[in-house]
């Protein structure tokens, strides 16, 4: 009967949590126009009191990173690492302007500061490392991600993610 | 039905009965207590999901191990033919023929899984659809049983049933009365009866003493006629 099941039941905590982009876990699928992935691994990083976090998806084939962040409105964006013998490698090695071109578009330089590392699963990077990164943007949402992690490059190119288009399977 | 199936049944509908009162009386939070449970049922069901595309992504894994298997024994045997040694390339086409066998056997998986997983994904659509659909009727369906709950009271108010009412009093009271009154009535009558009865006794008793002296005087007289 309904009733007696809902009054035993209401003492239970809640089994599985509703997932969000700010709270997956490893094994949690992110289904994101119409390509599953798995999360793999999970970085969370903290400037300031400030957080965001960005999670290593994995579908059998490509690896891409979900980027999430809460500034007043939810930032979304679907990252895939540029291949280490690009030439913008060499170019970003010295210094690090303000204005990217890359593939004949202009990338303005957003923000750029140091974040401490939360890491879990598979992301290549050890848990309190601290990073140093600067984002770039487009004025129609497309991104550069570039992270210093001690004297090595990593590029990032991304795209912003519709969330309307994101769904979430939550693993144990 | 046994006289235990009987009082089951009894007991059930009993039970049943106070159950759907409560219910009434409940309606706002029972409806958002269901609304709860089948998010709760939801996020389950998401999670097998979940569960059944990690079985899907690895049998997809495994699948393309063995055609990477499958194409270097391939490219292997070419190799060898190419050198002029048939046997070692015998050999390896053996490997790449295993490796063709694994292949198509984690492809067959690979389309069952996803088969099974598209399965849960649809059912996963259609209880979102279902918790969409019970929120926006949420309030209506609340509004509706508050409304159907006032009209039955006044119902039973009117035709007199369930409750009692102030009318349902009165006539308890004047049945009361007229039950007293022919109590009363009934006890003068016990006691004009038991008054009756008293009287009759003494005289009853003044007779029996009477022939007690009648006969002790006749004794006495014979006893002196005797001397």
């Amino acid at each position: 009967m309904g009733f007696l099941n809902n009054f035993f039941n209401k003492g239970k905590k809640e089994g599985i949590k509703e997932r969000t982009p700010f709270n997956l876990q490893i094994n949690d699928i992110v289904d994101y126009d119409l390509v599953e992935y798995q999360v793999i691994g999970k970085i969370k990083y903290t400037e300031e009191g400030y957080t965001w976090y960005d999670y290593h998806l994995f579908d059998g084939k490509d690896h891409l990173w979900l980027y999430a962040e809460d500034d007043d409105e939810i930032k979304l964006g679907l990252f895939q690492k540029l291949s280490a013998d690009h030439e913008l490698y060499s170019k970003l090695q010295e210094e690090i302007p303000s204005v990217i071109e890359f593939n004949g578009i202009k990338y303005s330089l957003t923000e750029n500061g140091n974040a401490n590392l939360e890491v879990e699963g598979k992301v290549g990077a050890r848990d309190g490392q601290r990073v140093r990164y600067w984002d770039f943007e487009t004025g129609n949402g497309n991104q550069i991600s570039v992270e210093k992690w001690g004297n090595e490059l990593e590029i990032s190119i991304g795209e912003v993610v519709k969330e309307g288009l994101l769904e979430f399977y939550p693993a144990r | 039905m046994g006289f235990f199936d009987r009082m089951k049944t009894l007991v059930k509908g009993k039970a049943n009965e106070a159950i759907d009162k409560l219910e009434d009386k409940n309606i706002e939070a029972i409806v958002k207590e269901e609304i709860r449970k089948m998010k709760g049922e939801f996020r389950e069901a998401k999670s097998a999901v979940a569960k059944s595309i990690t079985l899907v992504k690895e049998a997809e894994t495994k699948s393309n191990k063995a055609k990477e298997e499958v194409d270097h024994w391939s490219t292997r045997a070419k190799q060898a033919l190419e050198a002029g040694n048939e046997d070692l390339a015998r050999k390896a086409l053996e490997k790449k023929q295993e490796a063709e066998k694994d292949y198509r056997k984690y492809q067959e998986q690979v389309v069952e899984r996803r088969r099974i997983a598209d399965i849960h994904k649809a059912k996963v659509k259609e209880l979102q659809e279902r918790i969409e659909e019970a929120e926006d009727r949420q309030d209506e369906l609340i509004a509706a049983a508050e409304s159907a709950r006032a009209t039955k009271e006044i119902n039973e108010t009117m035709s007199g049933l369930g409750k009692e009412n102030a009318s349902d009093n009165l006539d308890r009271l004047e049945k009361r009365v007229i039950k007293m009154e022919a109590e009363a009535q009934a006890s003068d009558e016990l006691y004009e009866d038991l008054k009756k009865d008293d009287l009759e006794s003494q005289f009853e008793e003044l007779e029996n003493k009477d022939s007690v002296d009648d006969e002790l005087a006749r004794l006495k007289a014979e006893m002196n006629k005797d001397e």
